[in-house]
């Protein structure tokens, strides 16, 4: 019935392939990737967590289209994303419940690296990439609570950029930093939306990238259950 | 030879129809949802309709616009500059005729001005200077009970 149709496709892929290999890469990287036996449910988390990341890069693109990043008008443009645009409440919904889920997910991804021993050599690399990227998923969490400019975000960030205030000798200068002033000010609300929309989200592409490589060549380390030539 | 040809014909069918039905299946789920992601991204991106679009016929008290002054306003979704001089209120639609810019009323050379490319219209709407092809488009309006009623 679709013959036609899947011709069509087959000439394209055919057309794409002998310009760039694509049929091979695909067949080396997909189709006949081999991972050892026996892996389990806990394997899925790397997998998962990148699509929650995806999710909240086209989420966030959409909010960007009516957010606006100013003191005056930050939380009337959240007012009118939730009760105004059509189908905006699910884009900021998912937004925010993405990045509970990612950080869930991310942290229950680390557990199982963790307890089946999958960080140790020669896997070093893509441990400390993990966890930087864990750190730069907080830092994406944290900047964005404040972008809404409510009651809420406002405490919340007032709190939290307050916690380096006791280390000896740069914990007021750190302070400061982050703030860009004394206190909370229009200034915060900028940086933050700078942090949140491209600066952290920019570096995490790149060192998500560089995760996926290294886990590409490496192999994915076996499971307990897996025999002992495909634990390496 | 002949052996190998039954097989073929007996097995090889069927598991690409079963193969080719599920890819299909599968690949049609994936579509629908696309479709519909697609959908709530389209509506999400249409720039929701206005009050004053759905209001119909748009009404404004004669005080609003002292004598000298002039209005903008949003009429059956299109921008309309409305202005009082001594002559009396008229109403054009702001959109010049050159190109589709938004003109403004310059009360101290009682001129419409065009900021792209310097198209200058009377108090009539007639063209004084500059590219616009044709005068303004008046926009019917009357003054009930000292309310301006656009038609």
């Amino acid at each position: 019935m679709f013959s036609w149709l899947n011709d069509l496709i087959n000439r394209f892929i055919d057309w794409v392939h002998y310009r760039t290999g694509i049929k091979d890469i695909v067949k080396e990287q997909i189709t006949e990737y081999r991972v050892p036996p026996k892996l389990n449910k806990w394997y899925s988390l790397g997998g998962l967590s990148l699509f929650i990341f995806g999710l909240q890069l086209v989420t966030g693109v959409l909010l960007l289209v009516y957010y606006v990043p100013s003191t005056d008008s930050a939380f009337a443009s959240i007012q009118r994303i939730m009760l105004e645009i059509p189908y905006g409440w699910l884009v900021r919904l998912s937004h925010a419940a993405g990045s509970h889920m990612m950080v869930v997910i991310i942290m229950l991804h680390m557990v199982s690296v963790i307890f089946m021993g999958s960080y140790k050599k020669p896997r070093e690399m893509t441990w400390l990439s993990g966890c930087a990227l864990i750190t730069l998923t907080l830092a994406v969490c944290f900047t964005g609570y404040l972008l809404p400019w409510s009651q809420l975000s406002y405490w919340a960030t007032t709190i939290a950029t307050s916690i380096p205030e006791p280390i000896p000798v740069i914990g007021p200068f750190l302070v400061k930093l982050v703030r860009g002033g004394d206190q909370i000010n229009p200034d915060t609300l900028n940086r933050f939306f700078a942090l949140h929309v491209i600066v952290i989200p920019a570096v995490m592409l790149a060192l998500v990238g560089f995760h996926l490589f290294l886990v590409r060549v490496l192999g994915i380390s076996g499971s307990r259950d897996s025999k002992p030539e495909d634990q390496r | 030879m002949s052996d190998e040809l039954q097989v073929d014909e007996k097995t090889i069918p069927v598991d690409t129809n079963r193969r080719g039905f599920l890819q299909w299946t599968l690949g049609g789920l994936l579509f629908g949802g696309f479709v519909v992601a697609g959908n709530v991204v389209l509506r999400y991106l249409m720039p929701p309709p206005s009050r004053l679009e759905k209001a119909g016929k748009v009404s404004i008290p004669v005080s609003q616009i002292p004598k000298g002054s002039s209005l903008m306003l949003k009429h059956q979704g299109s921008p309309v500059l409305a202005v009082h001089t001594e002559q009396g209120i008229t109403a054009f639609s702001a959109v010049c005729t050159h190109l589709g810019c938004l003109v403004k009323w310059v009360p101290a050379d009682k001129i419409f001005y065009c900021p792209c490319h310097a198209g200058k219209f009377d108090v009539t709407g007639k063209v004084l200077a500059g590219p616009p092809p044709e005068p303004l488009h008046p926009v019917k309006f009357e003054i009930v009970d000292d309310n301006i009623i656009f038609l």
